[in-house]
């Protein structure tokens, strides 16, 4: 007992606990409501309704006040960097499964109303004692959708702390950008894990700049909004956890491989649990109680009420078919996960505890002269055959020392040595020849009890990068210097890479990485730091003192945007001209401040010039919103300068985007046929008109709500300004995008030049030719464009080689067997699709 | 591991013994610790009072709910008769918003509050839980116990930006007068030195 103070403020351990025992402590992984009493427990997510999402894109706006009180050397430019960083970061993690996409949409005015679901972030004055909250709004209405019932999210806001001089901030630091990350995930229906992923709860995160999300959130994200044929590409667990012969609710149930990431899922009421999203692998699974202070809300019973978690009960391994449990890691049992497979019977029986014993548990590393401390724990596994970990409960928290504590899959002999006050655990083990890199689970023995930390330390092979130096070159570019970069080290400028202009050379000891800084404002002061992909940077050494690079003195950025008004559900493109900025292809945000105006491309035809399409919500709220142009770090901005107009009913309407007519292909080019689909197309008895820059094209089909048209052959590649008079009046303009024709396929061979057919079949392993005509030259210099896709896998594509007569030879590696079965092979470029042919693979 | 390497590298851990968490990711909500001083200074009145009703209501982009409190004496502030507090989250307009960490009064209960009122004039409660202590049922003398919740939020040290455990809060309600009361004179008296 500690008394604290001078009034006899009393902190009592034990009252602690009973309030915590007597308090609802319920969970899912989502936010998830039972509609029904019993069981089966049919799980119903709140999420957001892709219907309702332009493009089915939740974008996050910011508000334009921003924060009152910067850090030393931050600025609201770099706030939104980083917020622009995030939404990236969710967007491409979970681009190959989640139908849900997410975006940045610059700012907006404080309460813009709008009528489209979407996500805010707010900086407020906060009562003393509150940094930031965040919270989705739900209709409590359920709705019906592709994937079964759910509650739609309609709105998200994350309120911040208008002063970013306190923690998390200031928004330069990684930090910063992991919490928006996890924020946002919040955002769009996604609670706590105990993963170590970016939705675990803050003490055992361990996601960084360079994995911001780990396969817990990809697999979370993807299960609320899956692509088509998800399901078939990942694998399940499922199984029950009861504690005699009781279901056990709410208990957290984990599958994970000893070097690869942490998957989990919650135990419905009735104790029966699945944990879907899997890669195809073979998994060790555990179960674990729920921290006490696991902040997760619901389940939520039918009448709206917190179902409650079972009581504490002991952490337990999967032993193997008709095995008991086990702490024991040479008992523990293999799950193996199939594509498409659901591997059942994967059951706990588990015993009741008076308490969590361990939870909350920071490692720490202390590297540098200086031993600093950096949490979680990186260790260099090519420095030293020992490595040197410290581990604690998070204070007040009593650290209990282990019998044993071993790594997962390996690292046995774990010397402990406790010490201090508050007890911390030095923890000594010897690195294994060929520890790898990466993540790994530490297992903590307690006796009869076990806690299991994933993501605890992360194995490196050198320390983290260190700046020496940042020297202008003279040409705008400067030239970082220092020890510890890699080939893949990523130079940031507050929460922004810059551009490689001369990759990195040197070694570990010295190295050099020329960059080109991004678009800065009048006298900014850039904090420079340098990021590694195993997750280790410049600031773990440096942020006492980091380097910084002041920008010019320049103008006030400013912008011309026309139009600047648009009629409820219209689409139009948007010429906007700049003066003291620097528009860069792909680095530009376009916002109209506003979730009923989504911007659906931007084209940057100039560092000053640039050309949207936008598309107004046909229920859109009628007024004015703000228009922001976010290039790099400047910001232009016009308050109340866009008008919602109401919709002409006489206008014909564009629904973007215009796609090619094969629904195959995800690009139209010359020779092909385009799809516009709308409303009020033709209006007859007039006739319908299509130009592509000023020039009259072929109107296969033209109807109210559709019109085809072929792409003229030998059209220019790139954007093209497209007008349709419907026979009485002309549609707004809107952009379209031209990319190169496919390629066409002349032979698939295997290195012996033999055709790869039932005769010749080729095995996984192989390396095999495609051999095509009309590659544009361009992507053939840049082979990430190019795709071999078999069966709709993608191959990895090693080589492009012109051979004579204008054929391309692709050489690519077939990573699957399909058994010997006739498998469809094609090549894609850039999204344009090749006719397939049909090739046998072993 | 020698055993001299071994202390070797305790002395460092000691040498380190106040690890650096400048930076703690926002969880549902993010927390700054405030000592009840703090709270007692930072409040813009501290009532003992009865939850008479609730309702929820939008201000901005926020749903709050609103709790309607009988005055039953006032510790700090001019607050007589009744007033309301507004806890961030709660149904309004067929909607509901789920703010982690925020309370759930419960009519008729009786609480202290350490309130806040912001320039827009919406009072709440400090630090979300942290401004909340719990009165028994029934009638409540100065012997009554009066008690705070930890909160499961992350929250932060103000002065080391280190996450640290909240944790419950429990004395006499004659303590916690006698406390606000000190500390309000001696905040008096630095203010007029």
């Amino acid at each position: 007992m500690e008394r604290r103070g001078r009034c006899g403020v009393v902190w009592t351990a034990s009252v602690a606990a009973a309030i915590l025992m007597a308090s609802p402590c319920s969970a899912y992984y989502h936010y998830v409501h039972y509609l029904t009493s019993g069981a089966p427990y049919t799980q119903v997510p709140e999420k957001f309704d892709l219907n309702s999402l332009p493009n089915k894109t939740v974008t996050f706006f910011v508000n334009d006040t921003g924060p009152a009180v910067l850090g030393q050397n931050d600025s609201f430019a770099s706030v939104l960097s980083q917020v622009q960083q995030a939404a990236a970061a969710w967007n491409a993690s979970t681009a190959a499964t989640s139908d849900l996409r997410v975006a940045f949409g610059g700012l907006e005015a404080q309460n813009q109303p709008s009528n489209t679901p979407g996500g805010d972030v707010i900086f407020i004055d906060l009562p003393p004692g509150v940094l930031g909250q965040g919270a989705p709004t739900t209709s409590l209405t359920p709705v019906n959708g592709p994937n079964g019932t759910f509650f739609p999210v309609l709105h998200s806001t994350v309120w911040l702390t208008n002063n970013t001089s306190l923690p998390p901030g200031p928004s330069y630091l990684e930090t910063f950008f992991t919490t928006t990350v996890h924020e946002m995930g919040h955002a769009m229906g996604l609670q706590h894990t105990f993963t170590g992923s970016a939705m675990s709860q803050g003490v055992i995160r361990n996601t960084w700049r360079t994995r911001p999300v780990d396969a817990d959130d990809v697999a979370s994200l993807s299960l609320l909004y899956p692509k088509a044929g998800y399901s078939a590409t990942v694998g399940s667990i499922s199984g029950r956890v009861t504690s005699n012969g009781q279901s056990v609710a709410l208990a957290s149930v984990v599958a994970l491989t000893a070097s690869g990431p942490a998957v989990s899922t919650l135990t419905n009421p009735d104790g029966t649990y699945r944990i879907d999203g899997l890669a195809p692998n073979n998994y060790f699974v555990y179960v674990h109680p729920l921290p006490p202070d696991a902040d997760i809300k619901g389940p939520f019973d039918a009448n709206g009420q917190q179902i409650p978690a079972s009581g504490p009960f002991e952490t337990l391994f999967y032993g193997g078919p008709g095995a008991p449990g086990t702490r024991d890691p040479s008992q523990f049992g293999v799950v193996s996960v199939t594509r498409g497979g659901v591997s059942t019977g994967i059951d706990f029986s588990v015993q009741p505890r008076s308490a969590v014993p361990m939870y909350d548990v920071v490692t720490y590393s202390y590297l540098g002269p200086s031993q600093t401390p950096v949490t979680p724990a990186f260790v260099n596994s090519s420095q030293s055959a020992m490595a040197t970990v410290v581990a604690r409960s998070l204070p007040p928290l009593v650290t209990p020392v282990p019998q044993s504590v071993t790594i997962l899959g390996g690292f046995g002999n774990v010397l402990i040595q406790p010490y201090g006050s508050p007890l911390a655990l030095g923890l000594y083990f010897s690195l294994p020849l060929f520890a790898g890199t990466g993540p790994r689970h530490m297992l903590f023995n307690l006796g009869n009890d076990m806690y299991v930390l994933p993501d605890a330390i992360n194995l490196t092979q050198q320390g983290p990068p260190v700046i020496s130096s940042v020297t202008p070159v003279g040409d705008g570019t400067y030239t970082v210097t220092g020890s510890n970069f890699a080939q893949d080290s990523l130079v940031f400028f507050d929460g922004l890479p810059a551009t490689v202009a001369t990759p990195f050379s040197g070694d570990s000891n010295q190295a050099s990485i020329t960059v080109t800084p991004p678009p800065g404002f009048s006298s900014q002061n850039a904090t420079v730091t340098v990021f590694n992909s195993d997750g280790q940077n410049s600031m773990f050494l440096q942020s006492q003192n980091p380097f910084t690079v002041a920008y010019n003195s320049a103008p006030a950025p400013q912008i011309t945007v026309n139009p600047s008004s648009l009629p409820a559900g219209a689409s139009a493109m948007v010429d906007i001209t700049a003066a003291n900025m620097q528009f860069i292809d792909g680095k530009v945000t376009v916002g109209f401040g506003n979730h009923d105006v989504a911007i659906r491309r931007v084209w940057v035809l100039s560092p000053t010039h640039l050309v949207a399409n936008v598309t107004v919500a046909p229920g859109a709220l009628l007024g004015a919103s703000e228009i922001s142009v976010i290039s790099g770090f400047q910001i232009a901005t016009q308050p109340f300068a866009f008008q919602t107009q109401s919709t002409n009913a006489s206008l014909p309407m564009i629904a973007l985007p215009i796609v090619n007519a094969l629904p195959v292909q995800q690009t139209i080019f010359p020779g092909g046929y385009a799809t516009i689909y709308g409303t009020n197309l033709s209006a007859p008895p007039g006739t319908v008109q299509v130009t592509l820059n000023g020039q009259p094209v072929q109107v296969q089909f033209a109807g109210s709500s559709q019109i085809n048209f072929l792409v003229p052959q030998g059209f220019p590649t790139g954007p093209a300004a497209l007008n349709v008079f419907n026979g009485s009046v002309n549609a707004l303009p809107v952009m379209v995008q031209i990319d190169s024709a496919p390629p066409a396929i002349t032979a698939v061979t295997n290195m012996a030049g033999q055709p790869v057919d039932a005769t010749h079949a080729a095995g996984q392993g192989d390396t095999l030719n495609v051999l095509v005509t009309g590659l544009d030259p361009a992507a053939a210099a840049n082979p990430a464009g190019v795709e071999v896709v078999i069966a709709g896998v993608s191959m990895p594509v090693q080589t492009i080689t012109a051979e004579s007569g204008g054929v391309y030879q692709i050489q690519f590696l077939v990573t699957q067997s399909w058994a010997g079965a006739p498998v469809p092979l094609s090549v894609a470029v850039n999204g344009s699709t090749s006719t397939a042919v049909t090739v046998s693979i072993r | 591991m020698r055993r001299a390497d071994q202390r070797a590298v305790v002395r460092h851990f000691l040498l380190a013994l106040a690890p650096i968490f400048c930076m703690v990711p926002l969880q549902g909500a993010t927390l700054e610790r405030l000592s009840l001083d703090d709270m007692i200074t930072q409040s813009t009145a501290i009532v003992r009072g009865t939850v008479k009703g609730s309702y929820g209501a939008f201000s901005g982009p926020a749903i709050y709910t609103h709790y309607s409190i009988q005055v039953l004496e006032t510790l700090k502030g001019s607050a007589q008769g009744s007033l309301e507090v507004l806890v961030p989250g709660g149904v309004a307009n067929n909607l509901r918003q789920t703010v982690a960490g925020a309370p759930e009064l419960h009519t008729g209960d009786q609480y202290v509050f350490f309130l806040w009122t912001s320039k827009a004039g919406l009072t709440q409660i400090i630090g979300l839980t942290q401004g909340l202590f719990t009165l028994p049922s029934g009638p409540v003398t100065s012997d009554a116990t009066v008690s705070r919740a930890p909160t499961r939020e992350v929250m932060l040290d103000p002065v080391s930006g280190r996450p640290v455990k909240d944790q419950v809060l429990v004395m006499r309600l004659r303590e916690l007068r006698a406390d606000i009361a000190r500390t309000l004179a001696a905040a008096k008296k630095g203010a007029t030195q």
